[in-house]
């Protein structure tokens, strides 16, 4: 247990030393700043997108949609391709730890960075939105909000899952990096031409934090979506790591 | 080693098959949105159908306009009858609409001069089935990027179902669930309803009421009156809808709510109400009416694509 945690302290401090981690992060706290002071300055023009108490949601989808993707697409590149193409991962596996942990390290880190980015949009969003937004506090929704964050961290997990298998597959960085951000978009066009394809995709579940915060939907409908997400996560966490296990450094 | 192997294994079997079951159960879930398109394309195959609708615009309570109508449709041959009544802030206007056996007619309540417009006859019978097997085609596509833009929102679509085969369908949005890019064009839109109704008001001041079109376009949802100016969003979507044994839409209720605050700061809730309900399914003629004797003016095509245009 103890070597789980250092080795995933070890994987987040290499990711927190590299500068496009800090670049990342800087570029998605300033992005809602920066819509938000916008949308208050057009405003008087041409009356455009208000910054309302659901402010923390409408970035929310623009973020499990773009800006979540491309971040763990970065940092996937960097925990398991970069390391093959530098020759720096028999580092980690020259440790006293398993090769399931240096694995679940770098998981682990990864999905600890993911919500880290969650919980730096939503302290944003909320300050955005109390601070410029028309209506004060006492309006938002705690628990429906926290509800469809903690969902969108769990698909987004999951959606990395399927790139890490992904990037198994992959020597380079830069390799693995065009034909995730390819294979995304195709996951996310694919819908329009392909009938049911979206029942079977875990790309299509970016949007998912929006059945927690409804009403209506019922909780049997939750539950197997939630399965789904699960399930898909775990499936490609184990096909990632059997490549993983075969590897050699 | 081997221990290993059927773990990972069995962590591969039984994800893969919750995953596929639970893909299947999403697959083939009869969530409402399915009932729904599937009772929208029966009732849009309909050849006539008798309909009421009542549309109301209210700002904090009060009504700023309302429209109400009883209207004879057949569909296949595009014909109509009935009458329309808007009621705007002082101003009422009415018109009748009647079908004639080559074309339309149509009177405004207050005046009694009827304007006649002939139907153009139909051009290239010949291309109809080859027309007809391309839009069915594209109808499908259609439905499939529907169906992908609609995502995750489909499954916020309830429905409620009858013993003896009736439906209600119903959706209800919050502003947090409204998807971003509807909320950023619920402003744009009203910039643009009140702005084309400017323009309208400075050209049609005088015009006479000659296209029916034009005239609901005047009277009816008088954006300007509400007068929002920022702030504006949507506050809550609902729709309502009562399908009948036959698969028929019966009754379509939609409402949207949107805030926000005028020129002098004071905040408006505006609403917009719908309710339609259809009756005489398959059993409705359009009346007609004998126009001898009576003050008749032609209108031409050329009128309608030049109101179109501007």
């Amino acid at each position: 247990m103890t070597s789980l945690q250092a080795g995933t302290r070890n994987e987040l401090l290499l990711m927190l030393y590299r500068r496009k981690t800090l670049f990342f992060f800087l570029a998605s706290a300033l992005v809602p700043i920066f819509l938000a002071v916008s949308f208050n300055a057009l405003q008087s023009t041409i009356g455009l997108l208000t910054v309302s108490q659901s402010f923390p949601i409408q970035m929310l989808e623009l973020y499990t949609m773009f800006m979540i993707p491309l971040f763990f697409f970065l940092a996937i590149s960097d925990l398991f391709p970069q390391e093959i193409s530098s020759r720096t991962l028999k580092l980690a596996l020259l440790r006293p730890i398993s090769r399931f942990g240096a694995f679940a390290a770098k998981i682990l880190a990864l999905g600890a960075a993911i919500a880290a980015l969650l919980v730096l949009l939503a302290v944003v969003t909320l300050a955005c939105s109390v601070l410029m937004g028309s209506a004060g506090m006492a309006t938002i929704d705690w628990f429906g909000y926290g509800k469809a964050y903690a969902a969108g961290f769990l698909s987004m997990w999951a959606l990395s899952s399927v790139f890490v298998f992904v990037s198994q597959f992959f020597r380079s960085a830069n390799g693995f990096l065009v034909f995730a951000i390819v294979l995304y978009a195709a996951a996310k066009f694919a819908p329009f031409f392909v009938k049911g394809f979206s029942a079977f995709s875990l790309a299509s579940y970016t949007d998912w934090y929006l059945l927690w915060l409804s009403h209506s939907v019922s909780s049997g409908k939750l539950m197997t979506s939630l399965l789904f997400v699960l399930s898909g996560f775990m499936l490609f966490i184990t096909l990632g790591y059997m490549m993983f296990d075969r590897k050699e450094a | 080693m081997k221990k290993k192997w059927i773990l990972m294994g069995g962590a591969i079997g039984i994800s893969g098959a919750i995953m596929l079951t639970t893909g299947f159960t999403a697959l083939a879930s009869t969530s409402g949105y399915d009932d729904y398109k599937s009772a929208l394309k029966q009732t849009r195959a309909l050849e006539s159908v008798t309909i009421q609708g009542e549309a109301v615009l209210k700002d904090n309570g009060n009504v700023l306009n309302m429209a109400t109508g009883s209207l004879k449709t057949n569909l296949k041959g595009e014909e109509t009858s009935g009458t329309v009544k808007v009621t705007g802030g002082s101003a009422e206007q009415s018109v009748s609409l009647y079908t004639l056996p080559e074309g339309q007619a149509w009177k405004a309540g207050n005046s009694d001069t009827y304007y006649v417009k002939q139907d153009k006859p139909e051009q290239g019978d010949k291309e109809t089935s080859d027309k007809e097997e391309n839009s069915s085609w594209m109808s499908q596509q259609a439905e499939t990027v529907i169906d992908a833009l609609v995502g995750q929102l489909k499954n916020e679509i309830s429905v409620n179902r009858q013993s003896d085969g009736s439906k209600q369908i119903s959706l209800q949005l919050d502003s947090a669930q409204i998807p971003a890019v509807i909320q950023a064009l619920a402003p744009l839109a009203f910039k643009q309803l009140s702005g084309e109704k400017e323009k309208a008001d400075e050209k049609d001041q005088a015009a006479e009421p000659r296209d029916p079109k034009k005239l609901f376009d005047k009277n009816l949802l008088n954006f300007k009156d509400a007068a929002l100016t920022q702030d504006i969003q949507i506050q809550s979507i609902s729709l309502n809808a009562d399908i009948n044994p036959s698969n028929q839409i019966e009754r379509q209720q939609a409402s949207v709510t949107f805030i926000g605050k005028d020129s002098a700061g004071a905040s408006h809730t505006l609403s917009a109400n719908l309710d339609v309900q259809l009756s005489a399914f398959n059993q409705t003629t359009p009346d007609s009416i004998d126009l001898t004797g009576k003050q008749v003016q032609q209108i031409k095509d050329e009128h309608r694509d030049h109101g179109w245009k501007d």
